[in-house]
């Protein structure tokens, strides 16, 4: 692989992608696997179901690459959500009354497990969004938690927590508006605005 | 809230985002989505966020025998591409020989005969447009592994589910097909009865191309309406991986039995 394919914005490598360049496509698995797998991960906790999600993820980039619209963004937080998308969907599929208790188990440490040194992805954006969620207090990051990672519905979690349905809304659309407004300003995540 | 002017719509784009709205609320939010540039903007602000929310997680390296296998089934996939166009030929004569099939089947039904004609037609369009099938697979104990086929066009909307030995529903249900997208949602395709010999042949019409689904599922719902969303007992269904189909060689050939019982 060349130099200027390793030093490609997002953008660039997608469209070698649709030209149908191997070189791109592993380029982006170089700079994505790492966080796709370690969010399936963390929303499955199953290494082999993890591997699973990465491995048709970016098999589904290489087949349609089409459906990546830079329009709509920029490559890395699309990527990662059609990884968490992926994932819940896999978690949703599997009994559903035995994972519940255990997803709710399960993703409430999340955000405490963080480490600042331990992403692949060392930017900006990522350090903001961490600090925003660490800044929430519990009750929204609880919600947002288990909405984003635990795949529950508002409905579940209220159910779950035995708090009004509206005031799950409330919350977790609180909390979205939070992590947003910590990310505004930063226009620059990854490489992906060249 | 934090100084960010808000749309009035925003709960519903936050549930819209999350893939929460059952498939009638999400079309409605997506045809304002079209006209509401505020809007769109707002559900991009959104996303971002959903998107690097996604690297607040512990980092774990995946196995490095998972970045060969990935790279090595695109490369092989990129020489089987020649294959679509061999598949396409075969479904398209199969499509002829499962029409004639059918159309003893329906005839046998005793339908009207300009109903029939009409029915045939479509059916046949869809199955000359179809370029790729997967086997439904039965998910309850009192059924088959296999209980039919999804027959559909990759790039269209429209596609054909032949199926065969199913039982009936209880009285007062129905079955009702859902189409699943890659963000978990489902969409409705309608519901239906399969005849007194268990076999159903329906023409599905997706609300988006077939990309933008990984599977599909047959649900156990209230008559004769169906549910916005799943709520019964799923008994049949499939995931599809497009990769697949280049990749393991794995081209589905239409199964003539499947489409006269």
């Amino acid at each position: 692989m060349g130099t200027d394919v390793s030093e490609a914005s997002d953008a660039e490598l997608v469209a070698r992608v649709r030209s149908r360049d191997r070189a791109a496509l592993e380029v982006l698995y170089d700079r994505y696997a790492r966080s796709v797998y370690s969010l399936a991960l963390s929303i499955l906790h199953d290494p082999g179901a993890a591997e699973e999600v990465t491995q048709e993820l970016f098999l589904h980039v290489w087949q349609y690459p089409q459906l990546y619209d830079a329009a709509r963004g920029p490559f890395g937080p699309w990527l990662l959500r059609s990884a968490r998308n992926r994932a819940i969907d896999v978690l949703r599929r599997r009994t559903r009354e035995r994972q519940l208790s255990w997803r709710l188990e399960m993703t409430t440490h999340v955000s405490d497990q963080n480490d600042p040194d331990d992403t692949a992805l060392q930017n900006e954006a990522v350090a903001r969004v961490r600090q925003a969620l660490a800044e929430l207090d519990s009750g929204l990051r609880q919600v947002i938690e288990l909405a984003y990672f635990g795949g529950l519905t508002q409905r579940e979690i209220a159910e779950r927590l035995g708090v009004p349905l509206g005031t799950v809304k409330t919350r977790v659309r609180t909390a979205l508006q939070r992590l947003a407004a910590a990310l505004a300003g930063d226009r620059e995540p990854w490489t992906d605005t060249r | 809230m934090d100084g960010h002017a808000v749309t009035e719509h925003e709960q519903e784009l936050v549930e819209y985002a999350l893939g929460e709205l059952d498939p009638e609320t999400a079309a409605r939010v997506a045809r304002h989505l079209e006209g509401c540039e505020r809007c769109r903007a707002e559900l991009l602000r959104i996303e971002e966020a959903l998107g690097w929310l996604g690297t607040a997680v512990p980092q774990v390296d995946p196995s490095p025998a998972l970045r060969a296998r990935v790279l090595a089934t695109a490369a092989f996939e990129g020489r089987q591409r020649w294959r679509l166009a061999w598949a396409r030929g075969l479904l398209a004569a199969a499509a002829v020989l499962l029409v004639f099939a059918l159309l003893l089947a329906v005839t046998r039904a005793d339908r009207q005969a300009d109903e029939l004609a009409a029915r045939q037609a479509n059916i046949a369009a869809v199955l000359a447009a179809a370029d790729w099938s997967t086997a439904m697979q039965g998910e309850r104990a009192d059924m088959p592994a296999q209980v039919g086929r999804v027959y559909l066009d990759r790039e269209g909307r429209t596609g054909l589910l032949v199926l065969a030995e199913l039982p009936l529903p209880d009285e007062g249900r129905v079955y009702q097909v859902w189409l699943i997208r890659s963000d978990g949602g489902r969409d409705s395709a309608g519901v239906f009865l399969p005849d007194l010999e268990g076999r159903a042949l329906l023409v599905i019409h997706a609300r988006d191309p077939w990309t933008t689904y990984q599977g599909m599922g047959i649900t156990v719902e209230p008559g004769p309406e169906g549910s916005a969303q799943p709520t019964g007992e799923r008994i049949a269904g499939c995931t599809w991986d497009w990769e697949a189909w280049a990749t393991h060689d794995r081209i589905a050939r239409p199964r003539l039995d499947a489409g006269h019982g």
